[in-house]
């Protein structure tokens, strides 16, 4: 490397930058080059023309409506994760000596992973499980339980999996608020409703919009819950088993590329409308003044 | 809801919070006022000693330990904040980031269903009152620090309430503007005809604007008293030493007669006027600097002979260390043109050194 060993004449050459390099060379080996791989497999069929595969999807009787049956889960799942985090965390939002007790308890599915989680809950959940003996007991409820195999199944392992990052994410964006805020509409004649209504929820919406995407992806891109505790071959064949059969079953890896592209696609979709809808709100900063 | 008043009676207020290692504190304790209608009241203290404290209790911003709050009949200590209807105005103005500055001032009818046209008319009033018209329609971050504050003053004003609680509103603005929002703030209050509570930590300010200054000290209200005795007359050694009697000099107690009592020590004597009852030996006396008067007093009384120590030109006049001849050390405050090493007999008038037990 000669040229570093050079004099440098002028301007001074920023080195901090280099610290871009890692992470620059990551994204481009292990992100980009396996994306744009597949993109470029995903137009080469074994056979008929680039656009085979996606012809193939869009009328096959058993891809295409893996869209709407991942979106049919993924959607309720994020609202429901999103709606429940809220209140949560705007309880959270203040110190108080449960909060990081709380905080602690809420957040531990975190550390589980989606497999251990599905495991416990075919256990907890099952014909057979605490649950159905619980209400047994206590006479409750006699009937059979069915919340496992099936769609509930998979909804309530990703509602468990997903509420943490919402209910983290959210509390973050809830607590840069400043709560000299609330306080000035109080003093203004706002009760808590409308304190909530006027100043906490369209200071939060951006953040709102942003959690709802993340959650939004990590539920659509749902697998291991959907094939240990839906019922894969049924109603919870999500679009990504749908992926994994054409590349593991079938061997078509091209097909399977285009399944991953239309997956890419649909997420792009739906996160490119809510951020569309997130820039009609305030953007700003949320302090109220000079602090 | 009340739309005026003739009373606001605090009644041993007091505000506990759970200190380090869990013991408990007084931020605030037994504060007794009585404010009456139309009043423009300072608290005034250094930080942390309470003042923010008890404007957040009057604000129902933060419960009582103990006490409680009336208002003429009515005990108020109990209602939230809302239920009060006392315009505040905060440090930080805490304008509401999302809202543009007309929809901030009108926040307030909003929440009391005011009519929409009514809205308008009040907002254009309070922003007129404020000299904010034609910026309705800015967002508050594209506004200067004494705009918003402006802005969060009318926001506070335009739902008329009876108190107009203000918290150091004047502390973030650069000195010029805070002169310029200080007398407005005095002609707001004369022109709404309310009553005014004013925290602040800036003795310029509490004798400027307030009626009655209260001067609270670690938790504690030391004095309550128009600005011309908490400025000339301050009640205890803490009230004087925050009211700029720089001079503070403890010596045995010498004579204590009548109103007025001699201090002597190491070849220092002084004789001052008892402010409070003085129990022990020594005591100590408070001196403004610009009371010091150089020159020779009347019998050589008073009369101190040293040097000049150090010399600091403020424009109007010098700010002077000197050292007297047993080494205690006076601020002086002088027109007159002195140099470092000179000579100079200074003189403290009798009615001027304030006698206060201990030190």
């Amino acid at each position: 490397m000669t040229a570093v060993a050079a004099p440098l004449a002028r301007a001074q050459f920023d080195r901090t930058l280099l610290l871009v390099l890692p992470g620059a060379a990551f994204m481009v080996l292990l992100f980009v080059y396996p994306f744009l791989y597949g993109l470029a497999l995903s137009f080469n069929p074994p056979k008929g023309d680039a656009f085979e595969n996606y012809r193939h999807f869009f009328t096959t009787d058993n891809l295409w409506p893996t869209i709407w049956t991942t979106l049919r889960l993924a959607l309720p799942v994020t609202i429901i994760n999103v709606f429940i985090a809220l209140p949560i965390a705007f309880k959270m939002r203040v110190k108080s000596p449960y909060q990081r007790a709380i905080t602690t308890v809420l957040v531990i599915p975190i550390t589980l992973g989606t497999v251990l989680i599905a495991e416990g809950m075919l256990t907890y959940f099952g014909p057979k499980g605490w649950l159905s003996q619980f209400l047994q007991f206590f006479h409750l409820y006699g009937g059979p339980i069915h919340l496992t195999h099936n769609f509930t199944g998979v909804l309530l392992s990703l509602v468990v999996s997903g509420f943490p990052f919402a209910f983290l994410l959210i509390l973050s964006y809830i607590t840069g608020i400043d709560p000299a805020l609330a306080r000035a509409a109080a003093t203004l004649g706002a009760p808590p409703a409308a304190q909530f209504r006027h100043i906490y929820l369209p200071l939060l919406a951006p953040g709102l919009a942003m959690c709802f995407c993340l959650a939004f992806v990590q539920a659509f891109s749902v697998f291991p819950s959907a094939v240990l505790l839906g019922s894969p071959a049924g109603p919870t064949r999500v679009i990504s088993i749908a992926a994994y059969e054409a590349a593991f079953e079938q061997y078509d890896y091209s097909l399977a590329s285009a399944i991953a592209m239309i997956m890419g696609f649909v997420q792009l979709i739906i996160v490119a409308a809510v951020l569309t809808l997130r820039n009609l709100f305030y953007r700003g900063p949320v302090v109220g003044g000079k602090g | 809801m009340t739309n005026d008043f003739k009373e606001l009676r605090l009644d041993r207020v007091t505000r506990r919070f759970a200190g380090a290692g869990g013991k408990a504190f007084n931020a605030l304790t037994d504060m007794t006022l009585t404010i009456r209608r139309g009043e423009f009241i300072a608290l005034l203290g250094p930080s942390g000693c309470g003042k923010s404290t008890a404007l957040n209790c009057i604000a129902g911003l933060m419960p009582l330990s103990d006490g409680g709050i009336w208002l003429d009949a009515e005990r108020i200590d109990t209602l939230p904040p809302e239920k009060r209807g006392f315009g505040m105005v905060f440090q930080n103005y805490a304008l509401f980031p999302h809202m543009s500055v007309a929809r901030n001032v009108g926040f307030g009818l909003k929440m009391r269903g005011v009519g929409a046209a009514d809205i308008d008319a009040r907002v254009a009033r309070a922003l007129k009152l404020v000299q904010l018209t034609g910026q309705e329609s800015k967002l508050p971050g594209q506004l200067s620090g004494g705009q918003q504050q402006r802005v969060a003053i009318a926001r506070a004003i335009v739902i008329e309430p009876p108190l107009i609680l203000m918290d150091e509103p004047l502390s973030n603005l650069d000195a010029k503007l805070r002169l310029e929002t200080r007398s407005e703030i005095r002609r707001i209050h004369r022109e709404l005809d309310r009553t005014t509570i004013y925290v602040t930590h800036d003795q310029d300010e509490a004798l400027s604007l307030a009626d009655r200054i209260v001067v609270i000290e670690d938790g504690r209200v030391q004095q309550v008293a128009p600005p011309h005795e908490v400025y000339a007359q301050p009640a205890t050694l803490g009230v004087a030493r925050f009211m700029g009697y720089r001079n503070v000099i403890t010596l045995p107690v010498e004579r204590d007669e009548g109103g007025q009592v001699t201090l002597a020590g190491a070849g220092l004597r002084l004789t001052g006027v008892k402010k409070q009852p003085i129990g022990g030996a020594t005591a100590s006396v408070a001196i403004r600097p610009e009371e010091i008067v150089v020159g020779e007093g009347l019998n050589g009384t008073n009369t101190l002979a040293g040097t000049v120590d150090n010399v600091e030109y403020c424009g109007r006049d010098s700010l002077v260390d000197f050292v007297a001849a047993d080494g205690s050390r006076l601020h002086v405050r002088t027109t007159a043109n002195v140099a470092v090493g000179d000579a100079l007999r200074v003189h403290v008038p009798v009615e001027r050194a304030l006698v206060y037990p201990g030190g």
